[in-house]
Parts: C-alpha cells; structure tokens; sequence
C-alpha cells in the first residue's frame, strides 16, 4: 500500500511541499533509479519542496544511503542527510523512506517498487534536507533517567546479576535510538509533547527490568500519567517500523501490566 | 535575514499522514475507534428504542417502522459489524496486552482474523436473522 | 518573545500525574465483562427482530432478559465513557473546550444509561 493523501492535504503553509528540480542523470547507459527526496534549505525564505534524482545503478551501493552519498558527491553536494556507521548500528540515517521509517543504510533499493520517495522522519521538525530537531527527544530520553540508580555504596567487585535476570535485557539494551518508531506513531504525532512514545518507553523498561537497578518504583511513579505512558493505544507501528527488530508495543504492554500489578 | 532562533520556530514539519504507508494494524487501530464512536451512538439509540418499549405502542410502532425502512437496517446492519468488530478487536488488544503475537506473522494474522471474523459474524448473523423470519419466542 | 525554558523543563511538563492505571485496568475488565454481555444481547436483538409491541414488552419482561440488559448497559455505559474520554484527550487540546466535551461525555454516557435502565425497570415491574 502507498502513501494515501496528497503530499499538501491539511498540512500547515509553512510546511507544504512544492515541487522541485529535477537533476537528470550524466550519461544514459546503464540502469537508472529515480529517488524523490525533500529538501529543505533554511537559509532561504522558501518553503520545502521534493527534487527528484537520477541515478545510474552501476555505479553505486545497493542500499538508500550508498544512493544518497552518490547523489552528494557527485550530483548535487548541498543535500544533506545524517550518517555514520553505514551498517545499521548508529542509528544516524533513520528516515522515511518509500512511506515507512527505516534506516537508509540497511534498506535495500531493490526492495522499494518505483521511485524511492525518501521524507525525513514523519512529523519532526525538520532543520535541514533529511535533519530532523531531535532535541524534545533527547529530552524525553532524559527524563526518564537512563542510568542505574542504586543506594548505599559502590560494591567492592562488579554488581552480580545472573544469566536468567541478564536475559530479560535481551530485545531492550540493542535501541540504537534511531527513533524511527516514535516517529511512526500516531499517538506520538498527536501527543508528542507529552507522550514519551515507544523508543523512551521502551529504554524506560530496558531500566525496570534491569535487576540491578533499585528505583523501579520510582521510574514507575515517574511513568504513571495519562500522557507519558497511556496515550499508547497499541497501534503497532512501533514494531512493525523498527529496523533492529524490537519490539517497542511489547515492552510498552510490560510496563502496563506491571502497574496493574503494584496496585493489586 | 532572520536571525538563528527565529529559524527555529520556523521549521516546517515533516509530513506524517500524507506519505507514511498505510499498515493494515494502524488502518484497524483506527476502525476499532472508528467502531467505538458508533457503537457510542448506538447505545444512545438503545436507550431511545428502549424508552419508546416502555412508552407505548405508539412509539415503539413508529420507531420499528424507521428501523425496518431500507435505510434503517442498513443502519442496523452497519450496526452489527461496528458490534462485532469491535468486539474482536477488542480481543486482539487483551492479546496484545498479554504481551502475545507481538512479531511478525503472528501480529498480521490476528489482525487479518479479526477482520475476517467480523465479516463472517455480521453476514452470518443477519442470515439466520432472515432466515428465522425474527419470530421472538 | 521566544520561550526560554529548557528542554528537559518543557519535556518534563507538570510531572507525572500519578494517574492512568486505573482507566486502564477498568478499561480491560468491562472488556472482558462486554464479551459474553455483548453475545447475550445479540441474541436479545435476534429475538427482538421483526416483534411486534406485545412481544417485544413480553421479551424485555423476562427478569433473566432485563438484568441481562440492565448489566450490559451499566458495562457499556463504563467502557463507553472511557473509551470517549481516550479520544477526547488525543485530539482535542484547548483546555476548556477539551473539559466541555468530557463533561458532555459523561452526562451523555451516564445519561443514557439511567434512561435505558428505567426503562427496562418499567417493562419489568409493569410487565
């Protein structure tokens, strides 16, 4: 299924997408992909607009980011985009691409029919091309203070912890906060300023579940809130969406029912 | 030139909506509340038909004569799926709540289930409806 | 003039209200209470099809009927407040247009359900 609404459909003025130039290829052997992406340039006084790319296959990487690396070494050198590791660990490169969030250095060109239309992150604040405002994020990410919290003094060796309590990390502690789930959430583009949305949620349970950590109740006095945790409403877009295969929703479900169990 | 804060609250949003893909569990997510309002107004009616029951003849005539009119049970077959979907797919969600059928097939599946079984429910339903010709014991 | 709060005050916002599990809990249990409660009344409704007043009153008169009816809507009734306030609170953000329209909500839900219970109590006792 592809996008649905027309790009401009109830979007704010500031926001709305022209249309832009199109940057045909050098040569014309080989085969070509054609890759629509939004650019924004804050320096000027106008507004987003998709250009619309050329690229000749033969020469280039099969992922969206080895695609977008071309384009700015060769095409076009003003488009610019997050990166660093190309190999789906640093979480820089998350973007929309062909209408989902993903990583671009593990999305695969072949897999997305037609032109790869590529967004950056649904609904965040764009600074720049495909450089999202990250910051309320980091925020929310803070808040839910991801560090160890214990009392009294420091152990004399390392702080034990078994296979089994070691295990129940596994799925939590691989986020790379790419944050492609927050920002496919419904709930989240409604509700952000108050909704922490899955990656935070889901790092939150990453220290709830930590058995060496001994604030649990206070995290969750801290997560308790119609806003901050409720406005989950297990749309599932999270999990679907996340490109290291966690599963944000279920963690999210695990600190409900951890409440329900406080109380009962 | 604007200076560099002003920018900042300048920034266009990235568009959500209009070029996210369409996934079959947000689609469902959004007809489970689309039921829900439905189901909300139809409560509101059960009380109006249940008022008319208790007030006369009169009235309970006039309502099942708008209830039986075309548009009426479509109504009330419209009625019936927004019932049963929600039903079920207020079963996924206790599902989903117990922490089950999270990844992939499973997720898909149950949510291709609760479609199909609203579905089946609601034309099975209205087939014994007017099957049995609704003669009340 | 430009905000200047920082981000983690903002993010942070008035604190976590503490609040929310018991909607939640109270969400899921009139769910599990709605399944067989919403089966009997389809089957309330299959009977009521196509009657006529007197069989209709004749049905609802039935004590095993109408405290099956009278459970549904006190379930309902719950679930459906709920559920309305879960969407008011997502896409309504204007603070008194957003506590108008839950207070609306719970006149409407509770309302109806006051109607409909007496109404099935007048069927019941008058027979």
């Amino acid at each position: 299924m592809k996008s649905f609404l027309p790009l401009n459909w109830g979007v704010e003025t500031g926001s709305k997408i022209a249309r832009g130039r199109i940057w045909s290829a050098k040569d014309t052997e080989g085969s070509f992909r054609t890759l629509e992406i939004y650019r924004y340039d804050p320096d000027t006084g106008s507004g987003p607009r998709l250009d619309t790319y050329l690229i000749d296959l033969s020469d280039c990487g099969p992922m969206v980011l080895d695609a977008l690396i071309k384009i700015k070494n060769e095409i076009d050198p003003t488009l610019t985009f997050r990166r660093s590791c190309r190999e789906g660990v640093c979480g820089s490169c998350s973007m929309n691409i062909g209408g989902r969030n993903w990583l671009a250095c593990t999305q695969a060109m072949d897999d997305i029919d037609g032109p790869i239309r590529i967004f950056p992150l649904s609904h965040m604040r764009v600074v720049k091309d495909l450089v999202i405002d990250q910051s309320h994020l980091f925020d929310q990410h803070k808040l839910i203070q991801p560090w160890l919290q214990t009392e009294g003094p420091d152990p004399e060796r390392e702080r034990l912890q078994s296979p089994e309590e070691r295990a129940k990390l596994d799925g939590l502690y691989e986020c790379i906060l790419c944050f492609s789930c927050t920002s496919g959430c419904p709930s989240y583009w409604w509700n952000g300023d108050r909704y922490l949305g899955p990656a935070v949620l889901l790092n939150a349970y990453r220290w709830l579940v930590d058995s060496r950590d001994e604030a649990t109740g206070k995290r969750l006095d801290e997560l308790e809130d119609p806003f901050r945790l409720y406005r989950c409403h297990t749309i599932m877009n999270c999990t679907k969406t996340c490109p290291k295969g966690l599963e944000p929703a279920k963690a999210i479900a695990k600190i409900k029912a951890m409440l329900v169990a406080r109380q009962q | 030139m604007e200076n560099k804060k002003e920018r900042q609250h300048s920034r266009p949003l990235a568009p959500d909506l209009q070029t996210y893909r369409p996934t079959l569990t947000m689609t469902m997510s959004i007809v489970h509340r689309a039921t829900g309002i439905v189901l909300y107004v139809g409560f509101v009616g059960m009380a109006a038909w249940l008022t008319t029951l208790a007030t006369g003849p009169r009235a309970y005539e006039t309502m099942q004569r708008i209830l039986g009119s075309w548009v009426g049970l479509a109504v009330l077959f419209v009625f019936t799926w927004a019932i049963l979907h929600h039903a079920f797919g207020g079963i996924r969600h206790l599902i989903w709540d117990l922490s089950i059928a999270h990844t992939y097939p499973w997720r898909e599946y149950l949510t291709r289930a609760t479609l199909a079984a609203s579905l089946a429910c609601a034309v099975l339903f209205w087939i014994a409806l007017l099957w049995t010709g609704g003669h009340p014991s | 003039m430009r905000p200047m709060r920082s981000g983690l005050a903002r993010a942070r916002g008035l604190g976590s209200a503490g609040s929310g599990t018991e909607a939640f809990w109270r969400q899921r249990v009139t769910s599990v209470l709605g399944l067989p409660l919403v089966a009997a009344l389809m089957l309330v409704f299959w009977k009521l099809a196509g009657a006529d007043y007197a069989s209709a009153r004749l049905l609802i008169a039935n004590p095993v009927v109408a405290v099956l009816i009278a459970m549904a809507v006190l379930n309902f009734a719950v679930h459906m407040r709920l559920g309305a306030r879960i969407i008011i609170e997502d896409y309504v953000h204007r603070p008194v247009l957003k506590a108008f329209l839950l207070t609306v909500n719970t006149g409407t839900a509770y309302g109806a359900a006051i109607v409909a219970i007496l109404a099935v109590t007048k069927v019941l006792v008058l027979g």
